[in-house]
């Protein structure tokens, strides 16, 4: 078995301090630069340098390790950006072959030639191991043993989304939709831009390839808007994410040993924290966008408030709800057909939307509860349509029913393999393990403690990468040692179904798993206060005033609202959860 | 639209001016996750302990208190010494935990054994915008990173172009510094901790207890160097007995610090003792003035080959736990002469 000896680089975060430098360095040469060319030019550059610090870690370590020749110190998956071009150029050449092809026939093998590239990388990056892993489980069941070896495949980051983007452009270019993009520039900076390019919003050609085309300026731009819009993502991000978090990985690490109270305040706080963090990165990636004046999609609008399920996807994760009802479903054939053939693409689309995020079983089942839901609203709005003293029932029961299946469905989404160190399960039995690409990573500090290699220094100065651990097929575990020598045996202790199982034991039979509860009741008046703000928000109460003070009370406002923000952000980063899809 | 720029600009800075420094009175410091312990631990029970150890994973890992005490009681000296090091900490960031350490403390203290280490600019990679990188950032240690941008340099034959060079890597990592005052005088994170506090309640964190309650951390284990690492190491090494290292004072600042320790264990009324680590280096610093002050320099391999054979080192900058052991009975041993010499 092949592995990495070196861990892939860390992503550059909008919430970050160093992200303030650099975007003050692409903003004032953007509105520096006269012509447009030279800012779309300008923008591109920075966003592949952007998008290649994802995978370059340290310039300074990695020029000089590329050009001396010591590749095994380079960070894995250092050549992923070169996918991002390799995207840009086809769907560039698919663009032109389908719209100067002169028949239907040719026109439909340029559009399938790019789903084929563009799907085939997508689901070699992100399916290889899955697809792998299930075929040997089918030859074990045989008893039969493969003769191939496994790879182990990392996943560039944004590549689910920007692949989503290329091939919006293709697909609206072969339906008519648009023309052809023939100026490369304009095409390979709407793939690339980089506010979207690494967790969206997934944005249409057809939507962004326009804005390309005209000079914005600078007093069309909100600022003050983008300024809130910026400060809200951030808050939302690493205020109120980061610190759910702690409940939910807490609880989610080892659901045993906790009550049916924990469950629920586990799982509301997961609800929140996949909120907050994914809509507070496109808030900032919205507002970034519009500082540099163009315009990206909404991705979010207020979906916990959604009186059902159909709406909830109205307002959840818009861009992609989007893309696979215009690209998937109705290209199944949508509600052309029979009750059971609209039933059958709706489970189809929300499925496939499930495997979108990532490749393991219990994101199928994710889908499936969403695509299961969607039919069983489709039926309910159908029977009860004539029946008005059930709609006046269900104005106060929807919206809490609709959060509490979505609150289910995140269990699964959540739910990890959870694996323990047998040999030190002693000193540290609450120490659990998830599995990476790299390693083993803690649950709790989220730090690789049992990498899969190491490289290590040869007599003649070269470095080779060293397996720490193999896989005991026969025994079900993996023997070696930790990065220091110490031995380790890991070992599965459950896997996500079995921990969705306990998780949904105590949410829907109030089961107590132990009497340990996670939280205190504060918790509960700290979530009633958000939810609280968020109401009003979705109520448009709490957006208007600011743009009716003066411009200078604003600022110091503005100020203020940082420091506020800075004291009651959590110090250390989490990723965004949505890097990882 | 200049003016305009400006007059927010200054709102801003006003708005956000004002609201740091109600933040400031209003929370508690950012505290260390490993230090902060370690200080809580000592304010608590500071008083048993006579002697404490003050510097970088040089000492945290390598003197080893239980085996001091008992080297020291061996030679008539009774201690009992607390490790108040941590991994990564230099100058100026030791200054201010010897400051938050002693700032009250009456009771009897018998000596500090502090790394002698100049001033550090560059913040660790791993560290950076974490709370261990924050929590040092007071007024005070900015003033010192202030004028150490600019110190005198004490070499006399310094080449104009190198005293320029040395300003400018200095004044380069000034805005990063200038981001962990802001964030420690805003207390970042602070208000969430005590939100934190109230919904999850007491988190299972590493207190002192867990770093055992002298406060040193055990160094990994199962590491001794191998391949190149170690043919270079033990190339350096053939090089570092023929020419041992030169002393260098560094620059007027980093004396300074030095100066300001010294004239804390004046105030408690304890010995000072600096010690220069072993590991292989070019030059070693040291104090300029050694007057009431023990230094115990062991940069010199040819002096002490058993600290500088590979057996005992984990890597070309850190002991092994045997080397440690070796290296924790020559410091007491050292010391207690000095005392014997020196009452």
């Amino acid at each position: 078995m092949t592995f990495a000896a070196v861990e892939p680089a860390k992503p550059i975060l909008f919430v970050e301090f160093r992200f303030l430098w650099i975007f003050a360095l692409i903003f004032g040469v953007n509105w520096m630069l006269r012509s447009n060319t030279a800012r779309k030019v300008w923008l591109l550059v920075c966003s592949h340098v952007f998008y290649g610090c994802f995978f370059i870690g340290n310039p300074m370590e990695f020029f000089p390790n590329l050009f001396s020749g010591n590749w095994s110190e380079l960070p894995t998956g250092w050549w992923f950006p070169s996918l991002l071009w390799f995207s840009t150029v086809m769907d560039y050449y698919v663009g032109v072959g389908i719209e100067d092809a002169k028949d239907d026939r040719r026109r439909k093998l340029w559009v399938f030639g790019s789903l084929a590239v563009n799907l085939g990388v997508l689901g070699f990056f992100k399916y290889y191991g899955f697809f792998d892993q299930n075929v040997r489980a089918v030859f074990a069941w045989l008893g039969l043993t493969p003769s191939w070896k496994p790879l182990e495949v990392f996943l560039p980051y944004g590549i689910s989304f920007y692949t989503f983007q290329s091939l919006s452009y293709s697909l609206e270019v072969y339906r008519k939709k648009l023309p052809a993009e023939r100026n490369f520039l304009n095409l390979a900076f709407f793939i690339a831009f980089f506010p979207q390019v690494v967790a969206g919003p997934i944005v249409r050609a057809m939507t962004f390839l326009p804005q390309t085309l005209k000079k914005v300026e600078w007093s069309s731009i909100d600022v003050r808007g983008c300024l809130v819009l910026f400060l809200i993502g951030f808050v939302k991000k690493a205020c109120v994410g980061d610190r759910l978090a702690e409940v939910s990985d807490l609880y989610f690490a080892a659901p045993e040993n906790y009550s049916a109270y924990s469950a629920w305040a586990a799982s509301m706080c997961y609800a929140g924290q996949i909120y907050c963090d994914f809509s507070g990165y496109s808030d900032m990636a919205i507002a970034v966008a519009r500082l540099l004046g163009y315009e990206l999609c909404q991705n979010f609008a207020f979906p916990y408030f959604s009186a059902s399920i159909t709406e909830f996807w109205r307002r959840w994760h818009m861009s992609l709800s989007s893309w696979l009802r215009d690209y998937l479903y109705i290209s199944l054939g949508g509600n052309r057909g029979s009750k059971l053939f609209t039933y059958r693409n709706l489970m189809l689309t929300m499925v496939l939307g499930g495997l979108w995020h990532g490749a393991s079983w219990t994101f199928v089942v994710w889908g499936a509860m969403h695509g299961f839901a969607l039919i069983v609203h489709r039926e309910w709005s159908r029977v009860t349509a004539a029946a008005a003293g059930i709609a006046k029932v269900m104005k106060f029961i929807a919206v809490p029913l609709t959060f509490f299946w979505v609150m289910l469905t995140w269990v699964p989404f959540r739910a990890n393999d959870i694996y323990i160190d047998r040999d030190n399960a002693a000193d540290n039995a609450a120490k659990r393990l998830v599995r990476t690409s790299a390693g083993f990573q803690d649950l709790q500090e989220h730090k690789l403690v049992y990498p899969f290699a190491k490289s290590v220094e040869k007599k003649d100065g070269q470095t080779e990468s060293v397996a720490l651990l193999s896989h005991d097929a026969k025994a079900g575990v993996w023997k070696g040692t930790d990065a220091d020598g110490k031995p380790a045996t890991i070992r599965l202790h459950q896997t996500g179904f079995e921990l969705t199982a306990k998780v949904w034991q105590s949410l829907v039979l109030f089961k107590d798993h132990a009497k340990k509860n996670v939280c205190g009741n504060a918790k509960w008046v700290l979530l009633g206060a958000l939810v609280l703000v968020h109401w009003l928000n979705s109520r448009s109460y709490l957006s208007k005033w600011w743009r009716a003070i003066p411009e200078w009370l604003f600022s110091m406002l503005l100020g203020a609202g940082w420091a506020l923000a800075l004291a009651f952000k959590v110090v250390a980063y989490k990723q965004f959860i949505y890097f990882q899809f | 639209m200049k003016a305009v720029l400006c007059i927010n600009g200054a709102a801003f800075v006003a708005g956000f001016g004002f609201a740091v420094a109600a933040l400031s009175q209003a929370i508690e410091p950012v505290r260390a996750p490993q230090l902060g312990a370690k200080l809580d631990w000592l304010a608590e029970r500071g008083a048993e302990y006579d002697t404490f150890f003050i510097g970088s994973s040089r000492v945290h890992r390598q003197l080893i208190p239980d085996i001091f005490d008992a080297e020291m009681a061996a030679h008539g000296v009774r201690t009992n010494s607390f490790n108040l090091s941590g991994d990564g900490m230099r100058p100026p960031e030791d200054e201010f935990v010897m400051e938050r350490a002693f700032a009250t403390r009456t009771a009897r203290t018998r000596l500090l054994v502090v790394e002698c280490n100049s001033i550090e600019h560059m913040l660790d990679d791993e560290d950076a915008g974490t709370a261990r990188a924050v929590h040092w950032h007071d007024s005070a240690r900015m003033a010192v990173l202030w004028r150490h941008c600019w110190a005198r340099p004490l070499a006399a034959d310094m080449k104009a172009s190198r005293v320029a060079a040395r300003i400018w890597k200095r004044v380069r990592q000034l805005p990063e510094h200038f981001q962990h005052w802001v964030w420690n005088c805003g207390r970042v994170g602070q208000a969430s901790e005590w939100l934190s506090g109230l919904v999850v309640g007491e988190k299972p964190g590493e207190d002192a207890r867990e770093l055992g309650s002298d406060g040193y951390r055990v160094p990994k284990t199962g590491e001794l160097m191998s391949g190149k690492t170690l043919l270079n190491y033990e190339k350096a090494l053939a090089a570092a007995m023929k020419q041992p290292p030169a002393e260098d004072f560094e620059d007027s600042e980093s004396q300074a610090s030095l100066a300001r320790k010294k004239a804390m264990a004046d105030r408690l009324g304890a010995r000072m003792v600096f010690v220069s680590s072993p590991f292989l280096r070019p030059a070693v610093f040291a104090p300029a003035s050694r007057e009431g002050v023990v230094f115990l320099d062991y940069s010199a391999p040819a002096k002490f080959p058993e600290l500088y054979a590979p057996e005992h080192r984990r890597d070309p900058g850190h002991l092994n736990v045997k080397g440690s052991e070796i290296y924790t009975r020559l410091v007491a041993r050292q010391i207690a002469e000095a005392l014997k010499k020196q009452p």
